[in-house]
């Protein structure tokens, strides 16, 4: 009598990837900007390098009255929009045949019970053991009747290891603010277990964001200093020069604070101030993230440390062109205090980094897109060269560039060559793209990916996400106290004269990017 | 691109090395995009055979000195015709000379350039012994040094043997031996020899990686790894350049490499699947070469065994000779009910390559991948991103070494 073995036997090794277990995707909004600009080009870009699942089969769901052709079809133009190649191949062709669409109306039950018919038919055609993933890229307020669709139809599997998996990933917002998002985690949670919930945030799925902590914690020589003996503070910095373009609509609704800090900067920071986890492991790793989100000490109106600016662009220039205000945007209110820009000095109340000022700051129409973390150490305790001779010399300065750019930056004290002792700055640089000569793979590919072997380390577990709505929503309330608006700030310009004066007052100032 | 040139002695390379070095700093016009970092992770040791085969030996390299920044030595050893490349005045002053260069290329828009430097040592026949004497001074301290042999080697040899001494790894290409089967069994006799002490990678086995991915693929299904235990024939379609009058002309010599590789293949499955020797050696049907194996620890029934099938087909010379196709055919669950046949075939004129599952009369696409034939720097460099034992290719060339010495194995010859 055979047994079956629980792992493939042919995959040992170190030279064959890790490859997900056949399934299909269905994904709610299939019609939509994020699916045609990011979700399905980056399947394309798995399945040409061999990472998609043998047999991988794709369900669009959407409210349009198309047909698979026409699923095809819009697909088709978008991979050619973004110049993908093979399209018109047989490479091409295979793709586009695993494409399949049902449509919908997110709040119809019977629309839910079409879907489950197909799924059962390709599951047959296609001899899959029927894993599902369903991805939510439908508006978010779309979310909660998309769950309950699935449970109702009874699309949702429990989540036991001897069935065939069902995972739900959730894009971005998550609510915005802690009670709604408490909403949201519940209406997920009668349907799917915690670890069925995949809280997407791409910028996680950067390769720099992931190396944070293989620096950090593959490097014995990093991990010692990485603390307030050392440290003498950290900026975060996720620039922007685009405006709200045609977003406006949804901007006055989020600003900076939730759009960006309450996810994307926040993330970094716990990446960057967490504990080393006992394992690389899912939970391990985000019980430290969650501890750092934990530790965040509320901002007060009576400035107890912790700081908030914000700010609203105004005309100006960027990119070499005339821009025009934000309040001037279409979507936009022309009395708008909506905040394009969030400056912070966050405190953490924690033995690793008590009095470690963490800077963060992001904003639209700055002078460039610039993603980084700049890690500022102390001074040497003595002058010992004299103040003269190291005039030109910077404290030590480890950066982590995110985007652009990708790669990591130390700068030193070096003696300039000379019979006379005189010392300057010096950097070393590594890049990305240059030390490794292949290429990155997309944020999305990577953590679909992991979305289909049910790797969930680099998605948002439910308790970080409240924290850190906890403290974003701690901002608000002081925003809301505070009768006055967002400082303005020129367009093209590095924010508003209060982020500034909030380094003044702590004796630092923002790096020159 | 800046790329600067000397012959010197040995004895001088590393001043001359700082030197070249300082002159593309002073040349950079991409100064403004800040000084670039010498990172190097590997002394990489070539030793080629011939000044053309050193010339491709340097290209590769440059292929690959972004992904692996290496201190570059080639250890060039003269053939009969290969010209005289030291300049004549250098010669009478020192021996031997090294031409030492440093390049530069920006790789694109963004970041610095790809920087990179590299020996080129010319050896007569008769210094040959000299080989590890010339390399050891030019190597950088505290990094790994990896040796590649683009040719077979004498493996007995004092000069590769003190050569391969040196090195933390061997790379080597079994399928540019010039007997494939046969170097099949001296790649297996060297990782043994070396095992502990240093490893050996071989890139007939990097060739066969897509082959092995796509069909660990089929069986990701847990509801289809039972299929696994019910094997009956493996099949393996290689492309040979051999016609009967080379056969008879001049036997194995003329061989194409692809056979070494399709046994390898199938050494691979055996030794994963614990299937072991269940007949007496190799038999011949038609052009196809068979061999009868078992599961081990199963007593040979009717349905125990797995028959092994090298099928060659012919191609034109020159034409690829690589893996085809590879087909499993699979019994039913029990007897009378219908089995399965996987089916993995790539397509040489677009290089597409799909998997397909014939089962209970319907037949279903398992994945279509881009399968381009490797270049040289691509199998290479898959090499050098391994440092340790690959524990799955010693097992599979162990397989593959006791396969090809059974009675019969003289007829795997197209």
């Amino acid at each position: 009598m055979s047994t079956v073995p629980s792992s493939n036997p042919l995959r040992a090794g170190r030279r064959l990837r890790a490859a997900p277990e056949p399934s299909t995707m269905v994904i709610f909004g299939a019609s939509g900007n994020l699916t045609h600009r990011k979700l399905v080009p980056s399947l394309y870009r798995l399945f040409l390098d061999g990472r998609l699942p043998p047999g991988f089969t794709v369900v669009g769901f959407a409210r349009r009255e198309w047909s698979d052709d026409d699923f095809r079809s819009s697909i088709h133009e978008a991979l050619r929009a973004a110049e993908l190649p093979n399209l018109d191949a047989e490479l091409g062709r295979a793709f586009l045949s695993s494409l399949f669409f049902c449509p919908a109306e997110f709040g119809d039950k019977s629309s839910y019970a079409s879907l489950r018919e197909l799924l059962h038919q390709k599951d047959k055609e296609r001899v899959h053991s029927g894993n599902r993933l369903f991805y939510l890229a439908a508006p978010p307020g779309t979310y909660e009747r998309v769950v309950q669709g699935l449970g109702e139809s009874g699309l949702v599997r429990s989540g036991d290891a001897a069935e065939p998996w069902t995972r739900i990933v959730v894009e971005k917002p998550f609510g915005r603010d802690h009670d709604s998002a408490q909403r949201l985690t519940a209406a997920l949670r009668r349907w799917f277990q915690e670890e069925q919930i995949y809280r997407i945030d791409h910028y996680l799925g950067k390769e720099t964001v992931q190396n944070i902590l293989v620096f950090r914690l593959a490097n014995a020589i990093f991990e010692p200093i990485w603390n307030r003996d050392h440290i003498d503070h950290v900026q975060i910095t996720v620039a922007e020069d685009a405006g709200v373009e045609r977003r406006g609509g949804y901007y006055e609704e989020a600003g900076a604070l939730r759009d960006m800090i309450q996810n994307h900067l926040l993330q970094l920071l716990a990446l960057v101030a967490m504990e080393p986890p006992a394992a690389f492991e899912v939970e391990a790793v985000r019980d430290e993230k969650a501890k750092v989100l934990r530790s965040l000490r509320p901002p007060t109106a009576d400035r107890d440390g912790s700081a908030v600016v914000r700010g609203q662009y105004g005309a100006g220039v960027a990119r070499g062109g005339k821009v025009v205000a934000y309040r001037e945007e279409s979507g936009v209110a022309p009395d708008s205090r909506i905040e394009t820009y969030v400056a912070l000095k966050v405190l953490l109340d924690n033995w690793r980094w008590a009095d470690v000022p963490f800077f963060l700051r992001t904003g639209k129409r700055l002078p460039k897109r610039m993603t980084e973390i700049a890690i500022q150490f102390r001074r040497p305790p003595l002058a010992l060269f004299g103040s003269e001779v190291a005039r030109g010399l910077q404290p030590n300065l480890l950066v982590m560039r995110i985007q652009p750019d990708e790669g990591i930056t130390l700068r030193f004290g070096s003696k300039v060559p000379g019979s006379t002792i005189r010392i300057h700055s010096v950097s070393m640089d590594f890049h990305y793209g240059t030390s490794f000569q292949q290429r990155s793979a997309d944020a999305y590919e990577r953590l679909l990916l992991d979305c289909l072997v049910g790797d969930a380390t680099l998605f948002n577990r439910d308790d970080a996400v409240q924290m850190a709505w906890r403290y974003v929503d701690s901002v608000h309330r002081l925003w809301d106290e505070d009768a006055s608006e967002p400082e303005l700030y020129e367009a093209g310009t590095w924010g508003p004269s209060g982020a500034r004066r909030l380094m003044d007052e702590s004796g630092r100032e923002w790096r020159r990017l | 691109m800046n790329e600067f040139t000397r012959w010197t002695a040995l004895a001088d390379v590393e001043s001359v090395v700082h030197e070249l070095w300082s002159r593309v700093n002073e040349s950079r016009p991409w100064a403004d995009k800040g000084a670039s970092l010498a990172l190097r992770q590997l002394n990489l040791i070539v030793l080629a055979r011939g000044g053309r085969q050193a010339k491709r030996a340097s290209s590769v390299l440059e292929a690959l000195a972004a992904a692996f920044p290496a201190r570059a030595v080639v250890m060039a050893e003269q053939m009969p015709g290969d010209r005289v490349e030291e300049p004549r005045e250098l010669l009478h002053e020192a021996h031997p000379l090294a031409r030492v260069t440093v390049r530069c290329g920006a790789p694109g828009t963004v970041g610095p350039p790809i920087c990179w430097e590299e020996m080129v040592v010319p050896v007569r026949r008769e210094d040959a012994s000299l080989l590890q004497s010339y390399a050891e001074p030019l190597l950088l301290g505290d990094l790994p040094v990896v040796l590649w042999v683009p040719q077979e080697p004498d493996c007995s040899a004092q000069d590769f043997r003190r050569l391969a001494d040196m090195a933390d790894r061997v790379v080597l290409d079994s399928a540019a031996f010039d007997a494939p089967i046969r170097g099949l069994r001296l790649v297996a006799d060297l990782v043994r020899e070396m095992a502990g002490h240093r490893t050996v990678g071989d890139l007939s086995w990097a060739r066969l990686t897509p082959w092995r991915e796509l069909v660990a693929d089929v069986f990701e299904d847990p509801a289809r790894r039972d299929m696994l235990d019910r094997v009956e024939t493996l099949t393996v379609g290689y492309g040979s350049e051999v016609v009967d009058s080379e056969l008879a002309a001049g036997g194995e010599e003329h061989l194409s490499p692809a056979v070494a590789r399709a046994l390898l293949f199938c050494s691979w499955m055996a030794s994963r699947l614990g299937w072991v020797l269940g007949g007496r050696g190799w038999h011949k049907e038609g052009d196809v070469s068979v061999l009868e194996m078992r599961r081990a620890g199963v007593k040979m029934t009717p349905g125990s065994t797995i028959l092994f099938r090298l099928h060659p087909h012919r191609c034109l010379p020159g034409e690829f000779g690589g893996l085809e196709t590879v087909t499993l055919e699979v019994a039913g669950k029990t007897s009378g009910t219908p089995g399965a046949v996987i089916t993995i075939k790539r397509t040489p004129d677009s290089g597409v390559c799909s998997s397909r599952l014939r089962y209970e009369g319907r037949e279903v696409d398992i994945r279509t991948i881009d399968m381009p034939l490797p270049t040289e720097e691509a199998l290479l460099a898959e090499e050098l991103s391994y440092v340790g034992s690959d524990t799955v290719f010693e097992e599979s060339l162990a397989v593959a070494a006791q396969l090809s010495g059974l009675p019969g194995s003289e007829g795997l010859v197209i």
